[in-house]
């Protein structure tokens, strides 16, 4: 007997279109699910149960009516607390927003309530989605849901566990360097970054501009494809939105797709992961993908790139909170501006104020052009670099994460051992180009994720190979509780 | 003593691009001056987490016909640099502005722009957002903040150090206001719409900045109050440090900055929200086609087609809303002659006596340019004298009505009369009869009859006239 | 080497309260990071520029004023008479 809630996302949408089961009981089940498990996994920061009920009822009126509703009716959608929902607070897991109530919609938050997609809650992320485990949340950390002593990833590590666990049928996160792919990875869902410029940042609290997409999770390939169905496109709102080839089709009829496996990332990664992604290799050359394995030095520069981006973009979009306009309850009457500014603004994480250090450093005089200039360089370099061998090959592989996921505690004491896991995830961030992390495998039960990038805006091409592998493999999507 | 000569200026001036309808990155009106506290704002302009900046594609039209009108050199890519620094007006914590150091990205570089008889070289024109505003309350130690100036569109012009003679510097502002006049792109007279910083070196000396300075009539006293200060400082052989300093509005003198200008460091880096925008030769090749007419092409106009002279035109021209004023009076009487030089010589006296500024007067005064033509074709048809043509205009200029219904007009006519004109010196006569006696034996009394005769008829007769006529009477007597 | 006066610079630049503790554990890791974005010293790329997105003016936003018609900041505390209140700022009163 299947669960309500291991229902993929397109089974859900069917399933209350056809009044098979009502949208109020499906979404009876899921807060239920929530109230019972999240104690334990801690994913949700806040959750929307009355609008939720009320979106359910108003969905189930409409189908008793006859009357047609949206693309995703129904569906139970996870938001990253980094995207701002009116009226619903968003934190973004930081003290200097916790009780930050934004008063407008994101883009793609206005688009899935016009489709008819239920705004579920708020997820759990590490602050400012600076982070790959979600342990640097004010909220306390996510734990993975394949198993509780361990991290769920990051920074999306909330949406990824969320989604893991069943307590919605998808989720939102941000990726900026793999923040959903590699949550996605240790918690056995698909998360997909789409091409830079696919899907609207209007409303995403920025992290680092350049390079984050808000990024689609679900339990299957096909959610994913319909989530982005949903939220992608131009956005008025976004001047670096681009046109989208979309709708995107889950109908995949071709085998033969051109394969490389980019073998630098296989090598740095821990045995059992590169012995499973060699295991994936072998799959999709028995389905009929022509698989090579290629070797690119360049990558060698992406992390310190990525990192002397994403920080020195961070130093400045986190300049915004002074406490002026939003934050907690100190009175600046009789302090002198500066420091006000700089009071209020310790109470920013750990993390998040290294970063903003850093950042400021590799930005301050003198140092532009060794740090910033040279990273920007990079990017242009492994773009040309990638556009050449998309040339040649369909779809590029590799793992998601170099390793497998650890226990909760034991990397939060060195941050440059963190930066290091967001090593094969960054490549697609610098270079803008789409790439999906998808279920893979188990090593003791811990899950592996497959990557698989593309060109720009070729997103069906991974979708398709993503598809071929999923149907191939058929890794349980059923949820571990 | 140390001569002009070695002085070098430079000007960095800000332009509100007043004439647009929504704000730099957002659609909240450019007109925030109309506005309670924090009622012009939105998400975007007050920096909410998860806001992005929408360029205004107009924004860049007048920006770009500004540097067209300064022989800028257009890029066909700009770009937008984040300018960090903390401060209390700025909502995001740093300034989206445009920066060259790392390429050229601003709308536009190297160019010159003529005034009087020199020539400035312009090193570069570039767009900006405006900060919001603080203010103070007596007795309270903090700050109010009020946004609805922040995200208004500027453009930053600044020259090279071309500039030896302040006053050179006003005829430049002179040049450079009417030219944003004429593009229609700022409205000068609006309160901190235009803004001006200025940098002076004498001969081998550190360079000071002088900031702060909100109009542009205040930049030449305050650069020759630096100037002076300077050059005592050189006479008694002390050093000038390179330093910031204010522009203090009311004691009109420069003061040292309390701000540490050695500690910022602005961490410029391109604005990742906005793409780069390109601009290609066939926009620029439109917009061009659309440019308003300029100041020196009007200038032109005025001394060839309405046959003003070279200093009529320069003064009309100085401002736009004058030189319109005048063409709208000209085009429905046509006595170009005339209109200018009520303009430029009745109404300049009006303008002296307060605010001196012609352009905001033109612009304050009730008199419609139908009303000055009207005046205009009264003189030119004889029917009022410029005594009396003066009377009216003023009247006109205060109440905004001028007298030209028939019965109030002929209180206004001049005695052609000669009996009318006899009549009121007979009466004169009568009343001053001592003065009539003494102005038999001394010439002069009879300039003091006539001014009599004048008082009586409200100065309508002509006084040549009358005078002869006075001197006739003496005869007769 | 980043030294502890350099990281209290940053922190002033930054606009953070760093405490002695923060400055102690900072300045090893922030030293080490930075060394790790050495490896960039490796490369030149004379020849190569950055790439940046493009829009052309045309697209861009056109230039029509509409007010937002919410409250843009409801939940901000120090309010008073429709500004919004400050700490002391560095302008003489």
């Amino acid at each position: 007997m299947s669960r309500l809630c291991d229902l993929s996302l397109d089974e859900v949408t069917d399933g209350i279109r056809n009044q098979q089961f009502s949208a109020e009981d499906y979404v009876s089940h899921i807060l239920e699910r929530i109230t019972r498990l999240d104690a334990d996994i801690k994913a949700f920061v806040s959750v929307n149960t009355d609008h939720a009920v009320e979106s359910a009822r108003r969905i189930d009126s409409k189908i008793r009516r006859g009357e047609k509703v949206g693309y995703l009716a129904g569906i139970t959608v996870g938001i990253k607390d980094n995207i701002s929902t009116k009226g619903l607070r968003t934190t973004c897991a930081s003290r200097v927003l916790a009780d930050y109530i934004p008063p407008y919609d994101a883009t793609v938050i206005r688009k899935l309530k016009e489709s008819d997609a239920i705004v579920i809650g708020k997820l759990n992320l590490d602050e400012f989605a600076m982070g790959s485990t979600t342990e640097f949340s004010n909220f306390g950390p996510t734990r993975n849901p394949w198993n509780l002593d361990y991290v769920a990833g990051g920074s999306s590590g909330g949406s990824a566990a969320a989604v893991a666990a069943a307590e919605c049928t998808a989720s939102l996160g941000s990726d900026t360097g793999g923040s959903v792919r590699c949550p996605a990875s240790f918690c056995s869902v698909v998360g997909f970054k789409p091409t830079y410029g696919s899907v609207s940042r209007y409303g995403l609290i920025a992290y680092s501009n350049s390079l984050e997409q808000i990024a689609p999770i679900a339990r299957t390939v096909s959610g994913v494809v319909r989530l982005m169905n949903v939220i992608s496109g131009v956005d008025p709102n976004d001047d670096t939105t681009r046109t989208v080839a979309s709708p995107y089709s889950v109908e995949s009829n071709r085998n033969h797709h051109r394969i490389a496996l980019l073998n630098n990332l296989t090598v740095n990664a821990q045995p059992e992961v590169s012995k499973c992604i060699y295991s994936a290799m072998d799959t999709l050359s028995s389905a009929g993908c022509i698989c090579e394995e290629i070797t690119l030095d360049s990558l060698e520069f992406a992390l310190a790139s990525y990192y002397v981006i994403a920080m020195a973009e961070a130093s400045s979009n986190l300049a915004r909170y002074d406490n002026i306009r939003y934050g907690f309850d100190l009175d600046p009457e009789g302090y002198e501006w500066n420091s006000y500014f700089a009071k209020v603004r310790s109470n920013f994480g750990e993390e998040v104020k290294r970063r903003i250090i850093v950042g400021t450093y590799v930005l301050s005089s003198g140092y532009y052009g060794r740090y910033y200039l040279k990273a920007q360089k990079v990017r242009a370099l492994l773009r040309r670099e990638f556009k050449s061998l998309y040339s040649k090959y369909d779809v590029i592989i590799a793992p998601t994460m170099p390793i497998l996921p650890f226990k909760i505690g034991e990397k939060i004491g060195d941050p440059i051992k963190i930066y290091y896991m967001d090593i094969d995830t960054v490549i697609s961030n610098l270079t803008g180009m789409p790439a999906i992390s998808i279920p893979a495998g188990f090593s003791n039960g811990l899950p592996i994720g497959l990557q698989i990038m593309s060109d720009d805006f070729q997103e069906q091409r991974i979708f398709d190979v993503a598809l071929l592998f999923e149907r191939t493999t058929k890794i349980q999507v059923r949820s571990p509780l | 003593m140390i001569s002009n000569y070695g002085t070098k200026i430079g000007l960095e001036i800000h332009c509100q691009l007043t004439g647009l309808k929504s704000k730099l990155f957002c659609s909240c009106h450019c007109n925030y001056r109309e506005y309670s506290p924090n009622e012009n704002i939105c998400p975007t302009c007050t920096g909410l987490p998860g806001t992005l900046p929408l360029l205004n594609q107009t924004a860049i039209e007048k920006a770009a016909m500004v540097c067209m009108a300064m022989n800028c050199t257009i890029p066909n890519n700009i770009l937008f640099y984040r300018k960090n620094y903390f401060y209390l007006d700025l909502p995001k914590n740093f300034q989206l502005t445009q920066y060259n150091a790392h390429g050229i990205s601003s709308i536009g570089v190297d160019g010159f722009l003529g005034y009087g008889q020199g020539e400035a070289r312009i090193r570069r024109v570039q767009l900006e957002e405006d900060p919001g505003r603080l203010s103070y309350v007596k007795g309270s130690s903090g700050s109010l903040i009020d946004y609805n100036r922040a995200g208004v569109p500027l453009v930053e012009i600044v020259t090279e150090p071309d500039f030896h003679d302040p006053k050179d510097v006003r005829l430049f502002l002179n040049k450079l206001a009417s030219i944003v006049e004429h593009l229609e792109v700022c409205d000068t007279s609006l309160e901190g719409a235009v803004r001006c910083d200025a940098n002076i070196s004498i001969g081998d000396s550190r360079r000071v900045e002088i900031k702060n300075v909100s109009s542009f009539g205040d930049v030449e006293k305050a650069l020759k109050f630096e100037m002076t200060r300077q050059k005592a400082m050189l006479n008694y052989e002390m050093e000038i440090r390179g330093e910031t300093r204010h522009w203090d509005e009311q004691r009109k003198i420069t003061k040292q900055s309390r701000t540490k200008e050695e500690e910022q460091d602005y961490r410029y880096f391109h604005e990742p929200d906005i793409p780069s925008i390109q601009i290609d030769e066939d926009y620029l090749k439109e917009l061009h086609s659309k440019m308003p007419e300029l100041p020196d092409e009007r200038k032109e106009r005025f001394i060839n087609y309405y046959k003003l002279t070279e200093h009529v035109s320069k003064v009309l021209i100085e401002h736009k809303d004058l030189a319109d004023y005048f063409e709208e009076s000209a085009k429905i009487y046509f006595a170009p002659k005339e209109i200018s030089s009520i303009i430029v010589t009745d109404l300049m006296s009006f303008a002296d006596d307060n605010s001196k500024k012609l352009g905001s007067t033109i612009r304050n005064i009730k008199m419609s340019p139908k009303q000055l033509a009207e005046i205009a074709r009264m003189i030119k048809e004889g029917i009022v004298n410029r005594k009396t043509a003066k009377q009216l205009l003023y009247e006109a200029v205060v109440s905004g009505k001028l007298i030209t219904s028939s019965e109030n007009e002929a209180n206004f006519r001049k005695i052609d009369d000669e009996g009318l004109i006899l009549r009121s010196i007979e009466n004169v006569f009568e009343t001053e009869s001592l003065a009539v006696l003494d102005a038999k034996k001394n010439p002069n009394v009879s300039n003091y009859l006539l001014g009599k005769v004048m008082e009586l008829t409200k100065g309508r007769v002509d006084p040549g006239r009358a005078l002869s006529l006075i001197n006739k009477k003496l005869l007769e007597h | 080497m980043v030294s502890k006066d350099e990281l209290k610079h940053l922190g002033w630049l930054a606009r953070l309260d760093l405490s002695e503790e923060e400055l102690l554990k900072y300045e090893s890791q922030i030293d080490r990071i930075i060394q790790q974005f050495d490896i960039l010293d490796r490369l030149t790329l004379d020849t190569l520029e950055p790439t940046h997105q493009t829009k052309s003016v045309r697209n861009l936003r056109i230039d029509e004023a509409k007010n937002f018609g919410e409250n843009v900041l409801p939940k901000t505390r120090n309010r008073k008479d429709g500004y919004l209140k400050g700490p002391k700022s560095d302008v003489k009163q």
